[in-house]
């Protein structure tokens, strides 16, 4: 498998009709499982990281890249046009959590968290859109948290930022949806990934006793919602928000 | 070798003619540098200008291989638009490509 300055990247053709996914903060948890959902299901895959991945998947191409810098972003999607010539689907799954009061929040912090988290949607959603509307088709999809709905203490930032997703995601989508796109968001309740090591168990079974149904995420549950976005018949659907759990 | 200004206007004409908004028919097909592409006599409404500034700006990033933006702050707060003819547009990207060439 040939490795370039982009990061790892299989064998391919350079111009494919299979559908072209992206996907950001792609090396592990819910992103790495996205990666392998939809590469199984026949699809060309471009994620990122900031780090390289350690791992191969036919039908995967990999791009080192921090979403939250502009010139990353646009080295990413051009992969997508350089080597597919198209982009379908887009989706913003990079995120980094903080847990901290409020009051004792740095300004790094916030830099860091709303970087990722919203400027990195933004971005990528951006990209991914000026590349979608030349074909008059795209999807995009944003990660939110049930954070946002239960305004859950010690997550300020973390909600904020992904509160940010939420409205940014439903004014994108009747900006574009004149250019056949979509945008949606899927909030997961919290799963079990590195993203919520740090917090206290308490924290996560009082978040657990606020859901309707009462288990952390799967993986599985986050790609269910996506495929319902990213289906041809839900082209109708855009603007929408889904909390997982019955949040 | 540089950019040519009438290298970018004519990147901008195909960009144009690539979209074919109804109302360049509707005025005879022509185009020139100083087609209105934005406003009471444009030929673009605000969804097809997207369009084109985001075709303008693939087309001069092909031309220099690196990014260009033109729907920058810059762009945006100027009290005269330089969306709102082809000529104004080629000369705001010059801007640009001039910036990009110095940097």
């Amino acid at each position: 498998m040939p490795v370039t300055e982009d990061g790892h990247r299989d064998a391919r053709s350079t111009r494919s009709d299979k559908p072209v996914v992206l996907i950001t903060g792609a090396r592990r948890g819910i992103g790495r499982y996205l990666a392998e959902h939809y590469a199984r299901a026949g699809m060309c895959v471009v994620g990122c990281s900031r780090e390289p991945i350690d791992w191969q998947l036919e039908g995967y191409t990999h791009v080192v890249a921090d979403v939250a810098q502009e010139d990353d972003v646009k080295r990413l999607v051009a992969v997508a046009q350089r080597e597919f010539g198209r982009l379908d689907v887009a989706i913003n799954n990079a995120g980094v959590a903080s847990m901290n009061a409020a009051l004792l929040t740095p300004a790094d912090t916030i830099d860091r968290v709303m970087g990722t988290n919203f400027r990195g949607a933004a971005l990528v959603s951006r990209e991914a859109a000026k590349l979608m509307m030349r074909r008059k088709h795209g999807r995009i999809v944003n990660l939110s948290t049930v954070a946002v709905p239960l305004r859950v203490e010690g997550e300020a930032l973390y909600a904020a930022s992904k509160s940010a997703v939420v409205t940014y995601s439903q004014i994108l989508a009747r900006e574009l949806a004149p250019y056949g796109i979509t945008v949606n968001v899927v909030g997961p309740t919290p799963i079990d990934t590195d993203l919520i090591r740090s917090v206290p168990a308490d924290k996560i079974q009082r978040i657990l006793e606020q859901q309707a149904i009462k288990r952390l995420g799967r993986f599985e549950d986050v790609a269910n919602v996506i495929d319902f976005f990213i289906r041809p018949e839900s082209e109708f659907v855009t603007g929408q928000v889904i909390y997982l759990g019955g949040v | 070798m540089g950019i040519e200004r009438e290298q970018v206007v004519s990147l901008i004409i195909d960009k144009v003619r690539d979209i074919d908004p109804p109302a360049l028919a509707e005025r005879g097909n022509g185009l020139s540098e100083h087609t209105a592409l934005f406003g009471k006599e444009g030929l673009f409404d605000s969804l097809g200008l997207v369009a084109l500034i985001v075709d303008v700006e693939q087309g001069l990033a092909d031309l220099v291989d690196a990014p260009i933006t033109l729907g920058d702050d810059r762009a945006m707060s100027q009290s005269r638009s330089p969306f709102r003819t082809v000529g104004a547009l080629a000369d705001y990207a010059m801007l640009l490509l001039d910036e990009h060439a110095r940097n």
